[in-house]
Order: C-alpha cells, then structure tokens, then sequence
C-alpha cells in the first residue's frame, strides 16, 4: 500500500472526478475527502522528501528508460503541496454558490489530478499529456457561466495555450530525437553528449520549450490571454488559475530546465540572462498596466505578471538565495493571489460591480474581508510583516550579491507602482458609500454572505497563512530547502 | 545586560492590539468601547512606565541592554538593544503617545476599536524602531509605523484624507526602499546587518540613499510634500503624534546609522565632508522654506506642520554639524519639538473641536470661553519661537552655542528664522484667541477634561524642560550621546546669560516689527485679498511648497500607463504574432552566441 | 528534403493560419495542422529505411537486433497526442458554436470589438 501512495494521489482526485458526476448530494463531500486524503498522503511522505530523499515509482513495474515512473522530489514536494492545499481552499470557497453544479467539481478535481500528474511525473511526454488534461479542465472552468465574455477568454486561452503546448510538445520531440528516451533523468545524463554533436537542436528544442512555457507562465510578450481569463473567471477559479495554474508552468520551466538541461548548460548557452530579462520587462509591464486598470480582478490580473517576474528573476539569478527567494516568492504568490482574488469574488458578489470605484463603503460592511485584502496586498507590495518581503527581500539579496544591482532598483521600483495600485484600491474600500445605494442586485445594505463560513474561512486560512510565513518566514524557506538543494545538486555532477 | 524588558515594550502594545481587535465584537456600544478603550490605556501607560522606568534606571547606571528573542521571526530574529538614546526618544514617544490617547478618547467618536489598535501599533512598532539592534529590525518596523500611520491619516474618510494619505504612504514607501536598497547594499558588501555597518560600507551610495529615505521620513525640504497635507487631513491627535514623533524618526535614523560617519573632531574625510553638507544645507533649505512658507497659511494645522519642516530643519542642521554640541543641541531640541508641537496640535485640535473650523478667517476672539487652551497655545508658541525660559529657548541656545563656532552667518540664519516663527506665531494666536469673537463663534465652549488634560501637562513639561535646562542637558542628553560619539563632556553651556537674554531680544524684536511690517504691507492678513492669484504670498507659497513638480511627476506616470494599456491590443492575433517574433528572437540571440 | 524539415514546414503553415485567420475556425484549423505536423515530427524521427514493424512474434524473440526496426515508441506516443487534439479540436469547436449563438458572428475582429 506505502508503495502505491504516489500514483494514489493522482488517482485519487481523478477517480472521485468521475464519482462526483454520479452523485448529486455528495459532490461536495467527495470532493473534499479525495483532496484531503491526497494531502494526508502527500503529508506522509514529507519525512521522507525533506530529508532530501527521493522516491520514485514505476508505472505498472516497467522501469526506465521506456517505462513511466512517477518521481517525488523536494520540489515535486513543494509544488504539489500548494496546488492540493489551495485546491481545497477553492472547494471550500465554492461551496456556497449554487450556481456550481456536479460539472464544476468534476473539473476541479481533473485539473488538481492532473496537477499533480505534471507534477509527479518524471516522463517528459507524460508531463504533456497530463498538462493538455490540466488545460482542457482549465478553458471549460474558465468558460463555466457560459457568457459571451468568458467564452471569448476561454477561447482566447485556448488558442494561445494550444499553440504553447505545440510548442513544447515539438520541444520534446527535439529531446527525443537527440537522446532516444522521454525519461527527464535519462535526458539529463545522454544530454550533454548531445549538446557536443548537435548544440543548435539542443538550443532549438530549449527554445520550444521555454516560448511554451512562457505563454503558460504568461511573461510579457507572451501574456495576451492572462488579463481576460484571469479577470472574466468565477473567482474561485481565477484564485486557482493565478494561485496554482501559472505556477505548474513554472514548475514544468524549472523541471525541464534545470533537470532536463542540467543547469550546466542553462548557464552555459546563456539562457538565465533571457530569463532575467525577461523577468524584467513583465515586472515593469504587469505593474505598470495594472496602475492603469479600473477593474479590480484585471488589476489583480496585471499584478500576477508583475509578480511573476519577480519569480523568474529569482531563477534567472540562480544562484542558492535567487533560486530560495523565488520558490518561496512562488509560494507566497500563491497564498496572496488567492486570497486577493477570494476576497475579490466576495466583494464582487456583494458591491454588484467590477469597477474599483464601486466598492466605497466594502470596509465598513465587511472590517474582517477587508483587513486579509489589506493583509494579503501589503504582502504583494513587500511590506515587512507580511510574507512578501520575506521572498523579496532573498531575491533582491541575490541579485546583489550576483552583480545585478539594478534588478535591485527595478524590483523597487515596481513595488512602487504597485504599493501606487493597492493602495487606490485600499483606499476605495475605506471610503464612505455614495449617497444612493446603487447596488442592482440586492436589497439595501442585505449582506448575503456575511457569516457564510464556507466563504470566509478560506480567507481567513489564507491570510493568517500570509501574516505567519511573513513573522517565521523559516517555515516556508525550509520547505523550499530541499527543492533548493536538489536544484543546486544538479549544478555542480 | 541581557534582559526581556525590551522584548515586552515592543510586545505587549502590539499583542493588547490584537487582543483588542479579536475581543470586541459588534455587540459592543460606544459605551462599552470606550470602557474597554479606558482599561487597555490604563494598563499600557501603568505597564510601560514600569517596564521603561526600570530600563532608564538600569541605563542610568551606565550600562546596556540588550536581547536576541524569537531567532525564527523575520529572517534574523528580534534583536534589540537599548541605550541612552533610544531610552531617552522611547520615554518621549511614550509620553506624548499617553497624551495623545488620553485627548483622544473625548476627540475621537468614529471606529473607535479601529483607532485604538492602531495607535497600540504605532506604540509598539515604534518602541521597535528606537529598540532596533540592527538594519532589517529597523526597516522591519519602521514600514509597521508606516503603514499604520497611513490607516490613522485616513481616519476621517473625507477626500481630504484619502488624498493626503495616497500621498504620504507612496512618499514614505519609496524612502522606505530607498533605505532597503542601502540596507541591502550595505549586507552584502559588509555581511552583517548590525547598525554600526553603515559606516563600514566602502563607498558612499549605500549611506546617502539610507539619508535620503529619513529625509523622506523626516519632511525635510525636497521631500517635504507629504508633510503639510497629511497634518492637516489626519485626526488632530494623529497629527500631534506624527509631528512629535513619526518625523523625527527620520532624525533618529540618520543619529543612529549615519552619525559615526560624520566628522567628530576627527581628520576629516571626503565622505564625512559630503555627507556634513548635505545634512546640513537640507537643514538651513528646511527651516527658511518652512517657515516662509507657514507665514503664508491660513490653515491652522497646515501652518503648524511647515513650522514642524521648519523645526526639523533645526534637528538635522545640529546633527549635521557634527560636533557633539550640534548633536546634542538637535537631540535636545527634538525632545523639545515633541513636547510643544505636540501640545501646539492638541490647541489646534481643541480650537477645530470647539467651533469647527481650521481656517484662520473664521477664528477670533476665544480667549474668554477657551481660556486653558489659550493659555497652553501661548506657551508652545513662545517655546517653539525660542523665548526664555521655555524649553524651545534652551535647545536653541544650545544649537546657536554650536553654530557660531561653525560660521556666525548660520547663526543669524537660525535666529532670523526663530523670528519669523514668532511672527507666524504672533498672527495664529492673535487672529485665533483675540480680536473680535466671530458671529458664529458666540456658543463655543472650553473643551473636555481629558482633552485639556494632556495639553496642561505637556505645557507644564515644557516649562519645566525650560527651566531645568542645565540639569536636563547634563543628566539626560549628554548621557544620551554618550554612547555614541564619547564625549568625556561637551562645553560648558550658560543658558542665563547676557548673551543668551540679547539673542531672545533680538529674536523678539525682530519678530515684532516683521509681523508689524508684515501687516501694514497686507502681506499676512486675515483678508483674503492678497490670497488672491498673482499676489506676493500666493507666489511664493506656490513655488516654494515645491507641489507641483511631485504632482505632475505622478500625473505623467499615471497617463503613461494609461497610454500604454490604451495601445496595448486586445487582438488576438497580435499576441500571437508576439508568440512567434519572441521564438524568432530567442532563435536569434541562442544562435549568435 | 527530409521529413523533419517538412515537418517544420508544414507546423509554421499551421502556425501562420492560427495567426492571421481572422476565421474562429480557420484558426483551429491552424491548430489541428499544428498538431498533425508534430505526429508527423515524431514519426520521421521513429522512421528506419527499410525498418520492419516493430512486432516481435513468438519465437522471434531472441537474436534480432531491434535496430532493424521501426522506433514503436513515436508511433505510440503519437497515438496519445492525436486523441488529446481531437478532444482540443472538440472543445474548441463546442466553444465556437457557443461563441457564434451569443454574436452571430465567427470573426475574430468583430468579436474583440464586442463588450
């Protein structure tokens, strides 16, 4: 049984997908129980994987080079803990609104499994099957309330993913072509060999696969589907898609890069400049477009590209501290985004309007909703209590220490522009209601999700999340530790 | 020593405000609140006077405390320490932090429990900034003041305030990062985050942008913008505390992490030159443009805060002088401000609270119904002019005693300007409390106890700080300095001499004839004429107060962000082009290398 | 001209169509081309002259080299990628069908001009 755990948190989630859609009363239940049972095995292993261990598993006892194994790691660790966590947060948001039927569950627990698929699996092809899965689950949850406008995004999404799943499936033929196998670590030892006969086909399928990557990660020039289906999104699905969705493109861009490629190479053709350049253009692009947004979830949208280049710099950097800072940025991000966006939904539901300037007198309604927003875009500022200084502060301590004053300047000064955008928004949910109530949808001043538990608690969750990790950051820099240093080890043969 | 008693001042404000926050739900009445409100005063001020009583008595002695507590919390753990000079400016936040919560429980009728946890923060992170033992300590709660300041600046929820608070916390964010990027410059070229590494740090970058960021803390000219339209817009409590205590911050950041670099009596270095001037040249900008620029208000609060830039201005050009008579002269006169701007912004609030208004027009007459606030108002008037024997005459004494060694035109800068400030000062108190009583100010009464109460004992603070001048500077200041520059003893100082009556003399003449001057030519006035556009004042108000170079700063960067989101395509097809041209690109550079 | 080189080819025609179709469904026309260029990408690169099928029959096992025939793997993965294209192509389709009864209208110019 201890040795089936791994391919158990997959099948766990998947297997209760098809479950739920049978069940009309129990969908909610179901789902929660297969997350939380994924959890609690994902938990077991922890001893195991932080002590930097690895354990790999074959798919039906095949084993490499042609056989699938599933391969947990500290950075497979890292990430599918905070896919699974946020994945129940999510759940448990969903919950009170009616609207979600049995499909909706269905689909939230196909894009978890497959997360965890992408995550866990060590056979490259694989990785692209499981992520056209996620995909797939994604452009429908995305498209859920079937209205012209997330129809328009899901299909937006849709092209642009499939043309950046092309890409790295392209990619991977390359890999293939060169070291006759699809096993990431059977790549990684045949690669460098590889890279003396053929060094354009090495360059060539790197290239694929970063440009497909980076339009799942949504790095500026590649980002054009991100404002729409973030934005247009239920908000429990835009906590998931900016929270999770994006991370699994990080994950496949760090798996594929620093594994595939031994991060030997990734140093050796350049490619961490490309990547800190990179960084660069979306953190100056997210911040400044998000400054000029009058929608609240597109704000957040625009603010997830800021944020992200933040992450990439951290890799770009790759040295011990920018690779800790921005596994630990990744993690932050998630906790934050999702609660801004949670807290968005509620808001949303209750003003009856997107505009920024329709939410005065939220904080007055809602002190305890208001006070984890505050919380939450302190924290995406990188205000000290908060956990995004914690991350910020490893990755501009590294770009130093790199050389890279001026990454220093640029990180600054985005934090800036976006300390400029949170606090209009803070500023707006203090402010005291308009004279006529204009709110459309419900009776004056009714609350209708005042005191649902479902609905505040993942908030509450999220933002202690935020103000703990910031006070002890060690908690979460000792989670990236073994991602870290299974990192690095790949550095040094 | 090594001692916990730090670890509880910096605690025990921020756990009782969490405690605070959690506890009360909405089932409490006002009454309730302002019941518990009383309890959790009363067990902080009882608290921190025991805890900061036996930690001056411990310092008293000559030694130092001193504690590394919870090594896990924010990157490098709680290290605090605690000499005379963080003694000293944790008693003074203290003190005025008990006034202002006292004056605030009749002031303050809204949010109440909101207000309350907020200014326990304030008390905490701020007992953390003077407790710092290191940089990230420092930073960590010097953006915890920060951003609970912002929340206090917004109390009032007028457009007004939100203004002004947009204002304040993007200046004070960006002097925040300005000294993380010092900070970090400084950890990475030294390798450690204690205090004294800013001196260490080899080049001059990492110094002057961590002087830059306090002189954004602290409203010193170039920076000052935040300054006059956050005193105005925030509650006059809030205002009391930020003048007395939030600015001066910044004064003590640059004593605390920059002074070691100055010169003290030492070979001069090129660095200690450099940065000597530029404290000093933003102190001499500070005082004259502040104080130019409070003649021309008719906003009272606003008028009080470009006296408090003025005041700064006072603080840096001592510590930028770099001897120890400087130093001590600007940490004497900090104290001082605290207790007189403080006790001028509880008058304001006490006149505002009274009859309703700031403006200068729509006052007069109220000496007979508010005769305890009149009475307080005159005395932080005369102190902050530098009139004997109030405490404002005893650290300007000391600041001209250093001066005149420097140059002897510093000194009759100082003392024109102390002039100016009386006839500023003249103007407020006469159009405020004499003259004719305005129709509509027939039915004002004297304002409550608990709100005459903090502005009596600062007034009496004041005089006693005055009078004991030799005493204070002796036993506290000097000892305050101690630790940091080791003078054996700094130069005698006389405060009752002929000298010293001939200098207020003149300070009082010239006061009196420029607001004498001032009124026959219509330059101050209660008329709003000269307020009109193209006049003298107007002119210069509106060029010096420098607010519109920040603006259309802000102005241009918010219209290029939204010309870039107005051109960026919402095609699809254009992403996709950028798809391609990016693959292209990387193909490109991969290919050359 | 080799396969792979075809290949290519034929993956930027698709690439070209998603591009500048303004036609929903030219576009996924695009990319169901993409996709068919990519199995064909696999499957030159599985492809020996002269290879066999890659079946072992009984008794065969022993003593063939296996260089003698054609990679199975490509053939096998491929298999897996055309049912995921199929399933994309579907949703896509199911979308545009959606998409084209909420705006009578399947031109991607107009559609982004809609609010």
């Amino acid at each position: 049984m201890s040795i089936h755990i791994p391919i158990l948190i997959i099948i766990l989630p998947l297997l209760a997908a098809f479950l739920v859609l049978l069940t009309r009363k129990y969908k909610i239940v179901l789902a929660a129980v297969s997350i939380i049972t994924s959890i609690v095995f994902t938990l077991t292993l922890s001893s195991r994987v932080l002590s930097n261990d690895k354990i790999t598993y074959h798919l039906g006892g095949w084993r490499g080079p042609l056989g699938v194994s599933l391969v947990i790691d500290g950075l497979g660790f890292f990430f599918s803990l905070i896919a699974l966590g946020l994945g129940l947060l999510v759940i448990i948001y969903s919950i009170p609104e009616k609207r979600y039927s049995r499909t909706y569950y269905f689909l939230l627990l196909v894009s978890l499994s497959s997360m965890i698929g992408v995550i866990y699996t060590a056979d490259i092809f694989n990785m692209y099957v499981f992520y056209e899965l996620l995909s797939l689950a994604v452009y429908l949850l995305i498209a859920y309330p079937k209205t012209g406008v997330t129809l328009r995004a899901s299909f937006s999404y849709l092209i642009m993913g499939g043309v950046g799943l092309s890409f790295f499936l392209l990619g991977v033929g390359f890999l293939y072509a060169m070291t006759g196998t699809l096993d990431i670590f059977h790549i990684a030892e045949r690669l460098p060999a590889a890279f003396n006969s053929s060094m354009q086909m090495v360059i060539m399928s790197f290239v694929l696969i970063a440009t497909g990557m980076g339009i799942k990660i949504a790095v500026f020039p590649l980002h054009g589907w991100l404002p729409d289906a973030h934005s247009m999104a239920p908000s429990p699905v835009s906590a998931l898609l900016s929270g999770v969705t994006v991370k699994i493109g990080i994950y496949c861009l760090i798996r594929v890069v620093y594994t595939a490629f031994s991060a030997e190479m990734f140093f050796l053709i350049n490619s961490h400049n490309i990547l800190m350049v990179l960084g660069v253009v979306s953190l100056l692009f997210g911040a400044s477009m998000a400054l000029a947004q009058k929608d609240l979830k597109r704000l957040l949208a625009y603010s997830t590209i800021n944020q992200l280049g933040v992450v990439l710099i951290g890799l770009g950097i790759g040295t011990e501290m920018g690779l800790t800072g921005a596994l630990f940025h990744v993690l932050n991000h998630a906790i934050m985004k999702s609660t801004l966006f949670f807290c968005a939904g509620i808001m949303i539901t209750e003003t009856g309007t997107r505009e920024v300037k329709g939410l005065s007198g939220f904080g007055r309604q809602q002190p305890a909703i208001t006070f984890a927003f505050i919380v939450a875009s302190l924290g995406m500022i990188g205000i000290p209590p908060v956990n995004g200084f914690a991350s910020k502060w490893l990755i501009c301590l590294a770009a130093v220490e790199a050389g890279y004053t001026i990454l220093v300047v640029i990180i600054l000064v985005a934090s800036a522009i976006s300390a400029a955008y949170y606090f209009r928004v803070i500023q707006v949910l203090f402010s005291n209601p308009p004279e006529q109530n204009h709110i459309p949808a419900h009776e004056e001043g009714q609350v209708i999700h005042k005191g649902n538990l479902f609905r505040v608690l993942p908030i509450y969750i999220l933002a202690a999340g935020c103000l703990l990790l910031g006070i002890v950051p060690a908690l979460g820099i000792s989670l990236a530790k073994p991602a870290v240093s299974l990192l690095l080890s790949y550095v040094v043969p | 020593m090594n001692s916990t008693l730090p670890l509880l001042t910096v605690i025990m404000p921020l756990f009782l405000s969490l405690t605070v926050v959690s506890f009360v739900r909405g089932r409490f009445n006002q009454a309730q609140k302002l019941r518990l409100i009383l309890v959790i005063i009363f067990i902080v001020a009882i608290a921190m006077a025991c805890l900061l009583g036996l930690m001056l008595f411990e310092i008293l002695k000559g030694n130092t405390i001193y504690g590394v507590f919870l090594p896990q919390v924010a990157l490098v753990g709680l290290r605090l320490y605690v000499d005379g000079l963080s003694i000293i400016i944790a008693i003074v936040s203290f003190l005025l932090w008990l006034a202002v919560s006292i004056y605030s429980i009749s002031c303050i009728k809204t949010d109440l429990i909101r207000y309350y946890s907020l200014l326990l923060i304030i008390l905490g992170s701020v007992q953390g900034v003077v407790f710092a033992k290191d940089l990230i300590n420092f930073y960590v709660f010097l953006e915890m003041t920060a951003v609970a300041t912002y929340f206090l600046i917004i109390h009032k929820r007028n457009i007004d305030a939100f203004q002004a608070g947009y204002k304040y916390i993007l200046m004070t964010l960006i002097g925040a990062f300005l000294i993380l990027l010092s900070i970090i410059l400084v950890y990475v070229d030294t390798g450690s985050y204690e205090a004294i590494m800013v001196t260490k740090y080899g080049g001059f970058i990492a110094p002057v942008l961590f002087l830059l960021g306090c002189f954004i803390k602290a409203g010193a000219v170039p920076l000052h913008i935040w300054l006059p339209d956050a005193h105005p817009a925030a509650p006059s409590p809030v205002s009391a505390f930020l003048s007395g205590m939030m600015i001066k911050i910044g004064a003590y950041g640059i004593i605390r992490f920059i002074l070691p670099m100055l010169n003290f009596d030492l070979p001069a270095t090129n660095l200690g030159e450099l940065l000597n001037v530029l404290i000093m040249s933003i102190g001499v900008a500070s005082m004259l443009i502040g104080v130019l620029l409070a003649l021309a208000q008719i906003d009272v609060k606003r008028l009080l805060a470009y006296h408090s830039i003025s005041q700064m201005g006072y603080i840096l050009l001592g510590i930028g002088l770099g001897t120890k008579l400087g130093l001590a002269g600007g940490l004497y006169h900090m104290v001082n401000h605290a207790m007189f701007k403080g006790l001028l912004f509880l008058c304001m609030g006490a006149v505002t609270y009274s009859t309703g208004t700031r403006k200068l027009d729509n006052l007069g007459g109220l000496w007979k119904k508010m005769p305890i606030t009149t009475s307080t108002c005159i005395i932080a008037a005369l102190a902050i002019s530098g009139i004997p024997p109030f405490n404002g005459f005893a650290s300007k004494t000391v600041l001209f005693e250093a001066v005149v060694n420097y140059s002897f035109v510093l000194k009759f800068v100082m003392m024109v300007t102390a002039a100016l400030t009386l006839t500023s000062f003249l103007k407020l108190i006469s159009y405020t409390f004499f003259g004719e009583p305005k129709r509509p100010l027939i039915t004002v009464k004297e304002v409550p106890l608990l709100m005459q109460l903090p502005m009596i004992v600062l007034a009496i603070l004041c005089v006693l700080l005055g009078i004991n001048a030799q005493f204070v500077l002796d036993r506290f200041i000097v000892f305050a300095i101690t630790g940091l520059v080791q003078p054996r003893s700094i130069p005698k100082i006389e405060f009752w001499t002929q000298d010293t009556a001939l200098d207020a003399f003149f300070i009082i003449t010239l006061g009196f004839v420029a607001y004498i001057a001032a009124s026959k030519l219509g330059l101050i006035g209660r008329e709003k004429k000269e307020f009109e556009m193209g006049s003298f004042m107007a002119k210069l108000s509106k060029y010096l107060s420098m607010d519109r170079i920040y603006c259309n700063i802000a102005i241009l960067i918010d219209k290029l962000c939204k010309k870039l989101d107005s051109v960026h395509p919402r095609d699809l097809n254009v992403h996709i082009s950028w798809v391609l041209l990016t693959l292209i690109t990387l193909f490109v550079i991969l290919f050359l290398q | 001209m080799n396969p792979v080189n075809i290949s290519l080819l034929v993956f930027m025609i698709g690439l070209y169509g998603v591009m500048s179709k303004n036609n929903l469904i030219k576009k996924i026309m695009g990319l169901t081309i993409m996709n068919g260029s990519i199995v064909l990408f696999f499957i030159s690169i599985g492809y020996r002259k002269g290879g066999l099928a890659p079946i072992l029959e009984k008794g065969t096992t022993g003593g063939i080299p296996t260089t003698i025939f054609v990679d199975p793997l490509p053939q096998a993965l491929m298999l897996t990628a055309i049912v995921i294209g199929i399933s994309v192509t579907a949703l896509a389709l199911a979308l545009i069908v959606k998409i084209y009864s909420k705006y009578k209208t399947l031109d991607i110019q107009q559609l982004s001009k809609e609010r």
